[in-house]
């Protein structure tokens, strides 16, 4: 049972080859063992597992790596308290359930703690830990963080009609169902000529 | 899809994702999978892939516990069973009951009273959960928002034919492959002879 030891879950961006819509998605391995392979295997794994370790501290040591327009979401980060009341039992309990044999199955078993706190400015400063941050995990991790924006939500806002409020995200709604090569999500609901104009020019070219 | 997104952005178990708490919650439950489990990639995974165990009234009465997380202990003790005996077994250990020193360890790190629990539905074809020669699997998600802290707790059962299963057919692939690199030798070795004929 890894508790609250080392672990950042700064490391878990999204991999580049996402495939598909709410479905994990897996590596290709021929051989279904390795797909199953222990973590801390081979040099390859070992520096991934250091990667991991040092990743938040990376994190919060280089700001000037951080995008513009990023917001104030801080990682995750292992949590520097004092260890669990009972590291040994749990180390024990995740030894034992990692692989029971009973019969005729086997039982596999994780049990592990993270946590989600992230530390203050004055640890973060703390440059102990050496790392460059990756430009790509930086954006990962912001467009997890980042809100889903329904357009028709934002496109309320200049009318100062109730009524006519209820206008724009059908309007909006319909030109995104009726053209679905055109974005309209910067189209302003007081700005009738772009949005009316956008269909029309798709027309004239089909 | 437009008609759903307000509905979708409203209604998940992890709260409306309007809500940046929500989303966050989210997050880390992702994040958790994809960290738990790093030959799989569950950025794709939405708020309805995941349920939260509610809070309603359990058939069981204890006193003091929540009736969410009793519920949770008598499904995952229930299949722990045959684990237990295991443990009982085993040398060191088996002083208490499995169950009794798993929730203990449990609680000391997460304070259960104070938890939301998730679950991962598995239903995806390609999960972790749903490869050859799983029995029966669970997932939960203890999360502490007072202590910032998610614990994550899995077991899966795998049939020992599975797994013999596997290791037939992977061997069966080698003896294939061996069998397919002598033929296209012996391949090669034919059209030779037929030209020199």
């Amino acid at each position: 049972m890894k508790f609250l030891e080392d672990v950042s879950l700064s490391a878990c961006v999204p991999r580049p080859e996402t495939r598909g819509r709410g479905v994990p998605t897996r590596a290709k391995t021929r051989n279904p063992r390795d797909r199953a392979r222990p973590r801390s295997t081979g040099p390859a794994a070992a520096r991934e597992n250091a990667r991991a370790r040092t990743f938040f501290h990376s994190f919060a040591g280089s700001k000037k790596m951080r995008p513009k327009g990023h917001r104030e979401s801080r990682p995750f980060a292992p949590a520097r308290s004092a260890d669990p009341p009972s590291p040994r039992l749990a180390r024990r309990l995740n030894a034992f359930l990692s692989a029971v044999n009973v019969g005729d199955y086997v039982v596999h078993g994780q049990l592990e703690a993270y946590s989600c706190a992230s530390l203050s400015p004055r640890r973060s400063s703390d440059a102990s830990t050496p790392g460059k941050t990756r430009r790509s995990d930086w954006d990962a991790r912001d467009s997890l963080f980042r809100a889903p924006r329904p357009t028709f939500f934002l496109l309320v806002a200049p009318f100062a009609n109730a009524a006519r409020a209820d206008v724009a995200p059908l309007l909006v709604a319909a030109l995104y169902w009726l053209s679905f090569a055109h974005n309209f999500s910067r189209a302003q609901a007081n700005s009738r000529a772009s949005i009316r104009n956008c269909p029309s020019r798709s027309i004239r070219r089909w | 899809m437009m008609a759903e997104s307000p509905g979708a952005l409203s209604v998940s178990p992890v709260g409306p994702l309007t809500d940046a708490g929500s989303r966050k919650t989210l997050i880390y439950l992702i994040l958790t999978l994809n960290h738990m489990y790093p030959d799989y990639d569950f950025s794709a995974l939405r708020g309805h892939h995941f349920t939260k165990e509610n809070a309603v009234p359990a058939s069981a009465n204890f006193a003091g516990a929540l009736p969410h997380i009793v519920r949770v202990k008598n499904d995952v003790d229930g299949l722990l069973l045959e684990s237990g005996k295991a443990y009982e077994a085993t040398v060191g250990a088996g002083a208490e009951p499995l169950s009794s020193e798993l929730w203990r360890a449990i609680d000391a790190v997460i304070n259960l009273v104070d938890c939301d629990v998730y679950t991962y539905k598995a239903v995806a074809e390609g999960d972790p959960f749903c490869d050859d020669g799983n029995l029966w699997s669970f997932n939960y998600f203890f999360y502490n928002r007072k202590l910032k802290r998610i614990l994550y707790f899995s077991c899966r059962a795998v049939s020992k034919t599975a797994d013999e299963e596997s290791d037939f057919e992977e061997e069966f692939d080698a003896d294939a492959d061996a069998r397919a690199m002598d033929d296209s030798f012996l391949a090669d070795g034919m059209e030779m002879d037929d030209e020199m004929y």
